[in-house]
């Protein structure tokens, strides 16, 4: 149970918030669907639901006998509703009831509040302070409190700049976006009272929106394409030009948003004009002109201010501060004119759209609670049923799982739900909501899909206070597209060979995981790692292989193998140009691989099927020959160490290879016969064998390396407070068990560059670590550097950043050094993909 | 990159892509847009554009502006802000409405 009360409503004629106060900061609950703070006050009756808020709204003018809004000036009024749709009279507190229901979904904590303070207009007499009362009780809540809602505002601010910001008398100048309001308040005997108010209904930011249309967009088309009175034609419902004016206006709010910051901001549309022709239009506002135009209403704005201290006998040098509400005060004029009138000081420290809610809540948060508060798991509904002896209520569903559509059909049956009962669908990432709709025996629902992607939809039951009704219903979950269970999943993990230049050799990154469901498609960008040039036998190769993405590349089965030759090229492909890959497989395994080089505006593509395998005879001699450098090496290890019987099994690995190099050597690259495709077969074999004497012999050595490094960068990261970076070490540590034990020396050679990498995140922020590294660099001789001129403007450069101890400079020379240096890539000599990896 | 200013890119992205599809463009072009739209991917945003679709009134994933008459089925004949999801960790959330014009076909 909650000593004090902590909820809080600002019921508002436009919009509506719910905050919350708790340990000593105020939360303000936003909408789980578009997580927008505000809720419009609109409630629409559509054929077989109600839709509150942002949904509602849209109806507003196209259905206004169904939908309402601004019913919060009509409270404590007789006023009644005729709503068509569902032939029923509904009086503005239960349409009040229905916002607050709608306001508690934004809880997403999952408590269910017993009390409340609701904010009402300074205006509102004791009837209608009372009816917001009863819409409070209605939607539920035992104990409401109300507050009014210039005070609210003071006490948000209030608690913003300390008690002492707020003295004697000061104004709280409400605009928001339909209506006006400015209230007098006053601390007097330790308590804070609203003396005066005044105010306009029909007055807001959405007449700032209208003002930019009908004064700038409007006269400025009807000038430049001669049309007359557009504005009818915009209005009218079946007109060519409806469609615009909701564009517009969407453009004015924006525009009007845009100048809160901007002193001009630009708009651009597209336009038909009267012979069908469409235009780009590019029109410019500046702050200026909308001031311009929106100065005369807002000048109306003082002019109540004027008349609210007149009567009080008050001047203007009376009022200590003016306290800003409402979103529309975010517009500078509104600021200056009131400075400027007024020559008050204006309080800008909150944000004026949640102010009310906020101050509301501060004030709920003070304020001891007298009823016991309930968690969801105890609220009415679910603490009777049980135990009175009613049946529990029992929901039903069925559906498809997985949809090729983009809708799919729920049907259910709902059975001893309590009469006057709602249920309500919503999935889960507030992309789709049923609204409210009556529980009926049977029920049934389009629901709507995201494309290719799991949908998570949720069925609640509420009580006719809006509390949720038990029930045990599992979630909805619905597969669409392409993880259609007539997907076939691949075998193997398809992988792309680049270079790693660091180690001299080649590695697979991996495209498509092993067990992602076909058809499948990614488009990756690779970068060039040396250049091709034009005219010359140098290839581009784009290798997909398939197996182990953990394994070396001569092992796997390569499945596709584009070759983009420097003879086809009209210019030098430059090491370090993009290159755009995208990949697909069919669900009948077809496989085509798409290259798209920028730098010359050329596609290649080509397809690849599991029937016709194909060969690269050029790349196969690279592969044989690395090889066959790969065992000699190991062949002279084998034999210093005087392991006789293995290098006897190697010496024939050689020879082998040495036989397949002479047979490709007599190939011609457009060989017909199937030699090219035994050899690669034979190749791949002998990869594996080589592999498997290297991993005995380098497999150990590499891992020993990889642990060291792996403890000592834990053992930096634990000087620093680095969370990322720590989760990131974690991250490697989890993974490992997936490779560690079947990988190939490749690919713990990357995972060693990878620690490398950490590390030197961690140490470049090092000053010691930095500096001995420069130092390292500025010992060199000058000689050994390709610019001598520049190496001496870097050493004095580093060495002055040295005496200031500046990290990032004396890092920014020590790059640059490194590029300097002559031999640092002397031994760069791996022909590879010619794919940076 | 603050996840606003990502948002603000994608807008952008969407609005090039659409000013592309009314006039006759060079694919070149169209193969940064995707790859702009790859990298909006990479940084968590899924961004569809709901051009054409049947609008109706549980489609929170939409703003919409509503023309012509309520009575017949409503599509989507403009979208002035294509709909923005977030993903991380497999959870997906609306992070911008698709801002519509709806109407009669």
């Amino acid at each position: 149970m909650s000593s004090t009360i902590n909820f809080a409503i600002d019921l508002g004629t436009t919009n509506s918030l719910i905050a919350k106060a708790h340990n000593g900061r105020v939360d303000v609950f936003k909408n789980p669907s578009g997580m927008k703070t505000t809720l419009p006050s609109v409630v629409a009756f559509r054929k077989d639901r109600i839709l509150i808020g942002d949904k509602a709204r849209e109806y507003v003018e196209k259905d206004p006998t169904n939908v309402f809004a601004s019913f919060k000036r009509k409270m404590g009024t007789g006023e009644r509703f005729f709503v068509p749709n569902n032939v029923s009279f509904k009086t503005p507190i239960e349409l009040s009831t229905l916002i607050l229901q709608e306001l508690k979904h934004f809880i997403f904590t999952g408590e269910s509040p017993s009390s409340v303070v609701i904010t009402i207009p300074a205006s509102f007499d004791t009837v209608q302070s009372n009816a917001t009362k009863e819409a409070g009780y209605a939607a539920g809540f035992q104990e409401v409190l109300l507050l009014q809602e210039p005070i609210a505002a003071s006490l948000a601010f209030a608690n913003k700049t300390g008690k002492d910001g707020l003295e004697g008398q000061w104004l709280v100048y409400d605009l928001g976006g339909g209506t006006f309001d400015v209230a007098l308040v006053v601390i007097e005997d330790d308590e804070m009272k609203v003396i005066d108010h005044e105010g306009d209904n029909f007055f807001g930011g959405i007449d700032f929106d209208n003002e930019i249309l009908t004064r700038l967009f409007i006269p400025y088309l009807e000038a430049r394409f001669g049309i007359q009175d557009l504005s009818s034609k915009m209005l009218s419902s079946n007109g060519k030009y409806n469609k615009l004016y909701y564009q517009l206006l969407y453009k004015a709010e924006e525009a009007k948003i845009a100048l809160s910051s901007y002193a001009s901001t630009d708009i651009e549309f597209d336009f038909t004009d009267e012979a069908d022709e469409t235009h780009e239009v590019y029109f410019s506002v500046s702050r200026e002109k909308f001031e311009g135009i929106i100065l005369e209403r807002l000048q109306s704005s003082i002019a109540f201010i004027r008349d609210l201290l007149s009567r009080n006998n008050l001047q203007a040098s009376d009022i200590t501060e003016v306290v800003l509400v409402g979103g529309s005060t975010y517009i500078p004029l509104v600021r200056s004119l009131l400075t400027q009138e007024l020559g008050v000081t204006i309080n800008t420290s909150i944000d004026p759209t949640t102010a009310v809610a906020e101050g509301a809540a501060w004030y709920a948060g003070s304020k001891p609670c007298r009823v016991v508060s309930l968690s969801a798991a105890q609220e009415p509904s679910a603490a009777t049923s049980p135990t009175s002896g009613t049946p529990a209520i029992v929901v039903k569903t069925a559906y498809q799982a997985n949809s090729r559509d983009a809708e799919e059909y729920l049907a259910a049956t709902i059975q001893h739900a309590p009469t006057g009962s709602t249920y309500r669908i919503t999935r889960s990432d507030g992309g789709f909501d049923s609204g409210l709709k009556p529980v009926q025996p049977k029920i049934s629902e389009m629901l709507l899909l995201v494309p290719n992607s799991m949908n998570i939809f949720n069925l609640k039951l509420f009580d006719q206070q809006g509390f949720p009704l038990p029930a045990s219903i599992p979630e909805i979950t619905i597969v669409q597209g392409k993880f259609s269970i007539y997907g076939q999943p691949l075998p193997n993990d398809i992988c792309l060979e680049v270079d790693d230049t660091d180690n001299k050799t080649t590695h697979l990154e991996l495209i498509f995981e092993r067990n992602a469901i076909l058809p499948i498609k990614k488009t990756i960008t690779k970068t060039l790692s040396r250049t091709i040039i034009k005219g010359s036998d140098d290839q581009l190769l784009i290798n997909v292989l398939e197996g182990s993405r953990y394994a070396s590349p001569p092992s796997n089965l390569p499945i596709g193998i584009v070759g983009i030759s420097g003879r086809d090229l009209p210019a030098d492909l430059v090491k370090g140009s993009d290159l755009d890959l995208t990949f697909e497989i069919s669900e009948s395994r077809d496989i085509t691989v798409t290259a798209y080089i920028s730098q010359i505006d050329k596609e290649i593509s080509e397809v690849f099927n599991p029937s016709s395998r194909t060969v690269n005879i050029t790349r196969l001699q690279q592969e044989t020959d690395y090889l066959h450098r790969l065992a000699k090496r190991q062949l002279d290890n084998l034999l210093k160490n005087e392991k006789y019987e293995e290098s006897a099994t190697l010496q024939q690995t050689l020879e082998e290879l040495e036989t397949i190099l002479r047979k490709l050597r007599q190939l011609t690259a457009d060989d017909v016969t199937d030699t090219k495709y035994q050899l690669d077969d034979q190749k791949r074999r002998l990869a594996q064998a080589i592999a498997t004497v290297e991993k005995g012999d380098k497999l150990l050595e590499l891992k020993e390396e990889y642990y060291e490094k792996r403890d000592m960068y834990r053992l930096l990261l634990l000087q620093t407070d680095n969370k990322e970076l720590q989760q990131r070490l974690e991250g490697l540590h989890a993974a490992e068990s997936a490779w560690i034990n079947n990988c190939s020396t490749q690919f713990l050679k990357l995972k060693i560059n990878e620690l490398d990498r950490l590390t030197w995140e961690v140490r470049k922020k090092d000053i010691g670590y930095v500096t001995s590294l420069y130092m390292y660099y500025t010992t060199k001789p000058n000689e050994e550097y390709s610019n001598q001129a520049e190496i001496r403007s870097l050493k004095k450069r580093g060495d002055e950043a040295l005496t200031r101890q500046n990290t990032h400079e004396l890092l920014s020379i020590i790059y640059r050094m490194y590029e300097l240096l002559i031999d640092k890539d002397q031994d760069e000599a791996i022909k590879g993909t010619g794919l940076r990896g | 990159m603050p996840q606003h200013l990502w948002l603000k890119m994608a807008n952008l992205v969407f609005e090039l892509e659409k000013k592309l599809a009314t006039t006759p463009s060079s694919t070149a072009i169209s193969r940064n847009i995707d790859r702009m739209k790859t990298v909006l991917e990479e940084a968590g945003l899924l961004l569809l554009n709901p051009l054409g679709e049947a609008y109706n009134e549980a489609r929170t994933d939409l703003e919409a502006s509503i023309t012509g008459a309520t009575a017949d089925r409503l599509f989507v004949l403009d979208v002035i802000k294509p709909i923005v999801y977030t993903q991380s960790d497999g959870r997906r959330s609306l992070l911008q409405k698709g801002v519509v014009i709806v109407g009669n076909k």
